[in-house]
């Protein structure tokens, strides 16, 4: 286990008397002198006492239920004595209610039967419903499926609610929603594979990634969502399936097909997500997405499974070709005795303090600034050794000491992979070796420096340059480019060289996957109401602090319900209705003060869908 | 349902049933802070805030119960009540200012549980597994073996490892919070 793990298990311990005696002791002694000990400890309990508290809290909302029920039991019980009591009363007129009773039954039932032919029979029941009278009059066909289908409302309120808009139904150019597209690669699934998507998303594919033993080409089917218009027309939500909110780095939804057959990936393998950002926010993790019964996706948290007690190493930990001498000590630190303990993250920070202790910078890197950092992604191989890696983020460096870089973390001692379902599996981490590139006596001589390009040049020589920056390894091919596409990828080609940031997840499935985090709501959460009795009304709320799209989690009585969004939170209220083939928009920004709303629909012109997706895409947050 | 009654309930952990009882002293709460300016939401939050407060003192073992549950929630509720409008610069209009005397015991307790509503934020925004984990382990007692059954993971091991893993990920978000108020 992790040193951080282990220390909230002993804190644990100690909170929950789970000590003896002399345990105890000793941990009090060490509190009186490690401050930070003490801290964590005192962080701990707090997170106790909440969790406490929230418990009782909801227990208390629990009794208040029961107590509530208790009543309306009483109550009834009151009110059965009551009937009963007037039971006798009442007697004499039994007879002729439960006659004029039937009498109705049996007039439905006639109803029923021929509906074309009673109009004026059914006329008296559509009394209550006013408005449309007029136009099922006007249209005797709809009429008829109306009086036919009189249990199915949801049908029929569909029908009305088209009838009656007829007349508010405006002449103008309707604007069609728009559709993302998806894009295709074609790939050898045996071979492991890059594809880069025309937003910025980098996927990669180990070999034989898939669940299939056909070594055919595979088709990949790539959409990417990361501006808040396309997320939202396209019904995408950044809620949990419990209706939590959470806040989106970009989402994708990527496919695979073999001819016909839609494939997923094979047990134990893994897809990596590079998602690129403009702003890093921590905490980023996958989700995953499914349709709820609405259409909408949501998303849920993809929990790691693995058995952090496994890692040993699958060989025998040799000493790296190095120009300097290594200490054995760091040798040790890299690797594991086997049935030792050792957790991933443990091992990320040992490789980044091996790096940092071993990299030379050039002369001239001192004019960086004092910290200056590289971050690093490391692929594993299931042998253990290093099998490629990648610069996903640094400063202005040139290009050679990036390889150099590169290199150097090629030649680190075998590495235990991850495991997934009991086996290893590739493994790629990112490590962020820092750099001070005032220290003098870290620069690396020229020959050296020499030396480590030839040995670049050389073992690079015979590999084709790809189209894509700095994925030599990977033959990336492209089905159908669209003009954006190319722009796009030249942009990012041209991005790579410089600062490429990116938040890097993996993935054990493919479809929905969503980069997110769970944001905090420091003015608490409250619900948001919408106010209309249509309830054919698609509609968003588009949050302004954090990357957000939330869904009404229920519409009752003329209500769209969102409940728990942030309280003091600014948001755009997005709603879409097709009325006689013609689009309708209600767009308004807003501020959740905790009072109703209401929609006021639009039509929805080229010109107004061109200044909302405009709008939205400037949310910056 | 008499005091004792309640308290041998708390005690044996039949919560539930105790609480549906002490519920029963809402409405009195209710009028009060209504009639001192606050809402029915405001009225149950405050209500509830002071349960809690009798809870904890009650399952302490030097636990003495001087004057009844209604009045010991009743006067916490009103002290709780007056400290939030003090907090909001505003007054509270005392005709009754009766210095009950656990009056300063209260206001350490008070301070302790404001502290908690960034924890319960914090606790909130862990991710529902997270905190269900944390829940069924800390509140519910449960052991990690039946924990892994209900959230759906392989082994207790990994239970176990994902419950040290949401109280780090918490433990990082209070000091986030801490640093961003400091």
């Amino acid at each position: 286990m992790r040193k951080e793990l282990q220390e909230i298990e002993i804190i644990e311990n100690y909170l929950m008397g789970k000590m003896n005696a002399s345990e105890k002791a000793d941990f009090e002694k060490q509190l009186e002198t490690d401050v930070n000990l003490a801290k964590n400890m005192e962080l701990q309990k707090s997170l106790m006492t909440g969790l406490e508290r929230m418990g009782l809290k909801n227990d208390l909302q629990i009794a208040k239920r029961n107590l509530f029920l208790r009543k309306v039991w009483t109550w009834f019980g009151v009110f059965v004595l009551l009937s009963a009591l007037s039971f006798g009363v009442y007697k004499s007129y039994e007879n002729s209610a439960v006659e004029s009773g039937v009498e109705i039954k049996d007039e439905r039932l006639k109803k029923k039967d021929n509906g074309h032919v009673t109009l004026g029979d059914s006329r008296s029941e559509q009394e209550t419903k006013g408005d449309n009278l007029v136009e099922l009059n006007e249209n005797p066909t709809s009429l008829v499926t109306r009086s036919d289908n009189r249990n199915k409302s949801e049908t029929n309120n569909n029908s009305l609610v088209t009838h009656s808009d007829s007349q508010s139904g405006q002449d103008f150019e309707s604007a069609e929603i728009p559709v993302k597209q998806f894009q295709t690669y074609g790939i050898d699934p045996t071979k492991p594979n890059t594809i880069a998507g025309a937003e910025g998303t980098i996927i990669d594919f180990p070999a034989n990634a898939f669940d299939t033993k056909s070594k055919g080409r595979v088709e990949i089917k790539l959409q990417e969502f990361y501006k808040l218009s396309d997320m939202v027309f396209a019904n995408l939500t950044t809620q949990t399936a419990g209706g939590e909110l959470i806040e989106t780095g970009g989402m994708v939804n990527v496919e695979a097909y073999q001819g016909d057959v839609k494939l997923n990936l094979a047990e134990g393998k893994s897809i990596d997500l590079k998602f690129p950002y403009e702003n890093k926010k921590e905490g980023m993790q996958t989700f995953r997405g499914e349709k709820d019964e609405r259409g909408n996706v949501v998303w849920e948290e993809q929990m790691p499974q693995e058995e952090m007690t496994e890692y040993q190493t699958t060989e025998q930990i040799s000493l790296p070709k190095n120009r300097e001498a290594d200490s054995s000590s760091q040798i040790i630190m890299l690797g594991y005795k086997l049935g030792e303990e050792a957790e991933f993250v443990f091992l990320k920070e040992k490789v980044s303090t091996y790096l940092q202790g071993k990299i030379r910078y050039p002369k001239t890197s001192d004019r960086l600034p004092k910290e200056s950092a590289v971050e690093l992604s490391i692929e594993i191989g299931l042998d253990g050794k290093v099998k490629e890696t990648r610069i996903v983020r640094g400063m202005r460096f040139p290009p050679n000491f990036y390889k150099y870089v590169q290199k150097t973390a090629e030649e680190l001692p075998p590495l235990a992979p991850k495991q997934g379902r009991g086996r290893y599996v590739l493994t790629t981490f990112e490590v962020k070796i820092e750099l001070d590139p005032s220290d003098q006596s870290k620069f690396l001589d020229e020959r050296a420096l020499n030396d480590y390009y030839k040995d670049l040049k050389d073992k690079r020589a015979n590999m084709k340059e790809a189209s894509l920056a700095d994925f030599e390894n990977h033959k990336v091919e492209k089905l159908e480019q669209t003009e954006s596409n190319i722009e796009n990828i030249n942009l990012n080609k041209s991005k790579g060289k410089k600062d490429l940031e990116y938040y890097i997840l993996s993935s054990t499935s493919l479809g929905w996957i969503n980069c997110d985090l769970y944001p905090l709501a420091v003015n608490g959460k409250s619900s948001f109401n919408l106010i209309e009795q249509d309830e054919a009304i698609n509609c968003s709320l588009i949050l302004h602090s954090v990357r957000g799209i939330v869904k009404p989690t229920y519409i009752k009585q003329g209500k769209y319900i969102f409940p728990q969004l942030p309280n003091e939170e600014e948001v755009s209220v997005l709603a879409l209705k097709t009325e006689n083939n013609k689009n309708y928009v209600s767009y308004y920004k807003t501020v959740h003060n905790k009072q109703d709303h209401r929609f006021e629909f639009e039509p929805l012109t080229k010109e107004r869908l061109n200044q909302i997706t405009a709008e939205l895409d400037a949310i910056k947050n | 349902m008499n005091d004792q009654k309640i308290i041998q309930e708390l005690k044996a952990g039949k919560r539930q049933k105790a609480f549906v009882q002490l519920y029963k002293g809402f409405p009195v709460v209710k009028k009060l802070i209504q009639s001192k300016g606050g809402t029915a939401e405001q009225a149950e939050d405050v209500f509830q805030e002071a349960l809690i407060i009798f809870y904890k003192k009650a399952s302490m073992p030097a636990f003495e119960l001087t004057p009844s549950i209604s009045t010991y929630v009743y006067s916490v509720a009103r002290f709780l009540w007056k400290d939030e409008l003090k907090k909001k610069g505003l007054k509270y209009d005392t005709a009754e200012v009766e210095n009950l005397k656990f009056e300063s015991e209260l206001e350490e307790i008070a301070l302790k549980e404001k502290k908690f509503q960034v924890v319960e934020e914090v606790l909130n925004s862990i991710g529902e597994k997270c905190l269900k984990i944390l829940q069924l382990f800390y509140y519910k007692g449960l052991s990690m073996k039946k924990i892994a059954r209900q959230v759906d993971l392989k082994s207790e091991k990994v239970a176990k490892n994902q419950k040290y893993k949401c109280l780090e990920r918490a433990r990082k978000r209070v000091l986030e919070i801490q640093t961003v108020n400091a």
